[in-house]
């Protein structure tokens, strides 16, 4: 089964994107920041992507990002940027990212972006 | 009292005139030998003292500037009518300049001040100074004090329009958050809607109508924020025109069905291949698509597009709403302005039309209106033949 983590801030979103991924039969990890993700990927299975905020409270998603890839464990695991800003495609090259997805977005949307790392 | 003896103030009153906050100096009558002058007078001329006790008064005045050179004939034949009829007498202030100077540091503010001449006599009732003294304008300031207030003026005027389009794109990335997990939610509930009553399915359908609206009214603050801040950026390509309209009409369709209004495009030229920034044409139309809707009581909406003699794309919104007076219809393009409580009561935040003029501007187009007042509005965007030319160079995209 795939897998996908969750880092957001927002409670609301991390539920809702949640129920709906689990409807659609991926198993979900979530974390309100950066830091708490970090904690959770090197301690259980790597997912199949990470959904990635970038503006929260403590651990960024930049600085998730950057001590991502500074980890052999961790570093192949595929980043899907999850932001309200609208230079996606910039964000996604500073971060080395493998795709973007601009909030808000339609159901349709969110599954045509984790598709690939399904 | 006697203010001067043997036509030399006495050092208790030079001491008082030189602290007077009037701008004013003192001269002999007989060959018009400065002996006092103020401090407020060398601050409003910048001239020295040094420069200016022991002269003759018109050692100070610039002739070389022939309309400054009159004031001085003024001057002259002010001080002799002071001699002749031992009566106050005033005139345009010339301009002063020290020695050093061929052009006055003045600055021409001197213009609007007046000279007040006042004869000063001696026992026999005879002129023996005269007390020269400025009034009336503002305090002068030196070309560089005046560059430096108007420089220290667009710095805060442009910081304040720099923190008001950052407020606004930071309340509008805020908003989104929000705004994600409500359509989500909306959609996930249409989707699993199943055996629902009627009404919650129409409920469901209102919720994400509203979210929608939503969406488009904080990607106008957004886009609004992102031309104020100069950080649109236009991307010229070519495009047909009547997908735009028909896309931008159809997106609207259901609003204005909705509010019973007949929604219909006019195609007088098929197809009409522009070179433009469709996804920022999309917007304009949209925009006034939706205003025409939002201020239309009853009747149509008509979108029409056309191509000018001069080759110009022409995409006319014409409505049967209320009509524009004409004092108010430059007023209406500006940002947060809305006309009348009727219309403060909708949903628009006001930026609907600032955004459209901003934009048209930023494409080398404009937005034409024509309306009358109880016969509706026709808001059009006109993209000239020469789009690609005239359109603003692509920008610096903005840090979001």
């Amino acid at each position: 089964m795939s897998s996908i983590l969750i880092i957001d801030d927002d409670l609301d979103i991390r539920r809702e994107v949640s129920e709906i991924l689990r409807e659609e039969g991926l198993d979900v990890m979530t974390a309100s920041n950066g830091g708490e993700a970090l904690r959770l990927l090197r301690s259980s299975l790597p997912p199949s992507v990470v959904l990635l905020d970038l503006m929260m409270p403590g651990t960024s998603g930049w600085e998730f990002r950057r001590v991502q890839l500074t980890e052999p464990a961790l570093a192949s695991i595929p980043v899907l940027v999850f932001s309200s800003f609208d230079n996606g495609p910039r964000n996604m090259a500073d971060l080395h990212a493998q795709g973007f997805l601009t909030k808000p977005c339609s159901i349709a949307e969110l599954l045509a972006a984790i598709e690939p790392f399904r | 009292m006697q203010l001067v003896k043997n036509d030399r103030p006495a050092p208790e009153f030079r001491a008082l005139f030189e602290a007077s906050p009037a701008r004013q100096l003192a001269f002999t009558a007989l060959d018009l030998t400065i002996v006092a002058v103020s401090d407020a007078f060398l601050r409003a001329t910048r001239l020295d003292r040094a420069d200016v006790v022991g002269r003759g008064l018109f050692e100070l005045l610039s002739t070389d500037d022939p309309a400054r050179s009159d004031r001085v004939v003024a001057l002259r034949s002010s001080i002799e009518r002071v001699i002749e009829t031992r009566a106050p007498d005033a005139v345009p202030a010339p301009a002063y300049t020290p020695r050093e100077h061929s052009v006055s540091p003045m600055a021409g503010s001197e213009t609007t001040w007046i000279a007040i001449n006042v004869p000063v006599l001696d026992e026999r009732g005879h002129v023996v100074q005269i007390v020269h003294t400025l009034e009336g304008g503002a305090e002068p300031q030196s070309v560089q004090e005046q560059l430096e207030r108007a420089v220290a003026a667009r710095d805060e005027a442009l910081r304040t329009s720099q923190l008001k389009t950052r407020f606004l794109g930071m309340v509008s990335h805020e908003l989104r958050t929000p705004l994600t997990s409500l359509s989500l939610q909306v959609e996930r509930m249409q989707r699993n809607a199943g055996d629902l009553p009627h009404r919650h399915l129409e409920s469901l359908e209102r919720i994400a109508f509203s979210a929608a609206r939503m969406r488009e009214m904080i990607e106008t603050l957004l886009e609004y924020a992102r031309i104020e801040g100069g950080q649109v950026s236009v991307n010229l390509t070519p495009f047909d025109l009547v997908d735009s309209v028909c896309k931008t009409v159809a997106h609207h369709r259901h609003e204005a069905e909705h509010r019973g209004l007949e929604i219909r495009s006019w195609l007088r030229v098929a197809p009409a291949v522009v070179q433009s920034d469709q996804r920022l044409v999309e917007l304009v139309i949209s925009n006034l698509i939706d205003n025409a809707i939002k201020f239309t009581a009853r009747g149509s909406v008509e979108v029409a597009l056309d191509r000018a003699a001069d080759g110009s794309h022409r995409v006319a919104v014409t409505d049967t709403g209320p009509g524009i007076a004409a004092p108010y219809q430059k007023k209406i393009f500006e940002p947060f302005e809305q006309l009348g409580s009727e219309r403060q009561s909708l949903a628009g935040i006001g930026l609907g039309l600032a955004l459209v003029r901003d934009i048209a501007a930023a494409l080398g187009g404009r937005i034409e209106l024509m309306s009358q007042l109880n016969e509706g509005s026709t808001f059009t965007l006109v993209l000239p033949a020469a789009n690609a030319d005239r359109a603003r160079p692509e920008q610096e995209p903005g840090k979001g």
